[in-house]
């Protein structure tokens, strides 16, 4: 789990599938998770700066997260909020903290009436953030390759195993063959200077200085 | 937490305002999840967690396939 590595496991079951999916570090968390429990849950700020992805169906539930933040006097939650009509109704109530401008610019805009202009900005953040997440990914899958062909060596003879002899077969395989920092090998810095590059390929260079900050987000990598 | 980089910012809320925010999260839920699962998000906890489980008995009772592949990377 080191270096943001994850597992992920699937038992046949009846009548689905069970999946458990484990990992040590959470991606684009700025603190660690551990740090941060409610109980056995994480914090919602962890669960919305994991929610920053290339999936679309995964950004209504960080602007929720960063709603339940606020509502808890977290002001924090500005920087989860992704909806123009939310953020244009909540600023007139409460508005962001100036010393949150540094890590999400478009707060600068505040009180958001420009509806047109945000929506493109937060296209733009939401750009860089998938873009981030696709790159990250693409760093991790290429390291799986002599990881796999390994593991399908050993493990060919080897029919039903246990769970536990499967495990210490594929740590041995990771140990050997998967490097523990890989995105921090990679260059943290050069990672999100390409998605900043990426996204003002798609969005237009006008937005660079609107991107948020993401230095903060690669703890324990 | 960004703000383990910078001193921790609170805004407690008054009534009012803790009122009209979850007005706006209220609408905001109905237009990203739809009204059911809005109506479900707001319930307290142990009726939420109650209702998401008839919703997948429910689910399951009229032969939704529920399984999905596992996909290799965390997302």
């Amino acid at each position: 789990m080191r270096g943001g590595w994850t597992s992920h496991f699937t038992w046949k079951t009846r009548p689905e599938e069970t999946c458990l999916d484990i990992f040590g570090i959470a991606p684009r968390g700025s603190s660690p998770w551990e740090l941060h429990l409610r109980g056995i849950y994480a914090d919602p700020n962890v669960v919305a700066e994991m929610k920053r992805t290339n999936r679309d169906r995964d950004w209504p539930f960080a602007t929720a997260l960063g709603g339940q933040m606020l509502d808890e006097g977290d002001a924090e939650g500005w920087l989860h909020l992704h909806d123009p009509e939310v953020m244009r109704l909540w600023v007139s109530v409460s508005p962001p903290p100036e010393s949150l401008l540094a890590f999400r610019p478009l707060l600068r805009l505040s009180p958001f009436k420009d509806v047109e202009k945000i929506k493109r900005l937060l296209l733009a953040e939401r750009v860089f953030w998938s873009e981030l997440d696709v790159i990250r990914i693409r760093i991790y899958q290429s390291h799986l390759r002599p990881y796999f062909s390994a593991l399908r060596k050993v493990s060919a003879s080897r029919r039903g195993i246990s769970l536990e002899e499967s495990h210490h077969l594929r740590v041995d395989g990771a140990l050997q063959h998967l490097p523990s920092r890989p995105l921090h090998d990679h260059g943290l810095g050069k990672m999100v200077e390409e998605a900043r590059n990426n996204t003002t390929l798609m969005i237009g260079s006008d937005v660079l200085d609107w991107l948020p900050a993401a230095e903060h987000n690669f703890t324990g990598l | 937490m960004i703000s383990s980089h910078l001193q921790k910012i609170r805004q407690p809320l008054t009534d009012k305002q803790r009122a009209r925010l979850r007005k706006i999260m209220r609408e905001f839920h109905v237009r990203a999840f739809g009204e059911e699962l809005a109506r479900i998000n707001f319930l307290p906890e142990k009726r939420r967690k109650q209702a998401v489980a008839e919703m997948i008995d429910y689910a399951r009772s009229k032969g939704v396939d529920l399984s999905r592949p596992a996909l290799g990377v965390t997302p």
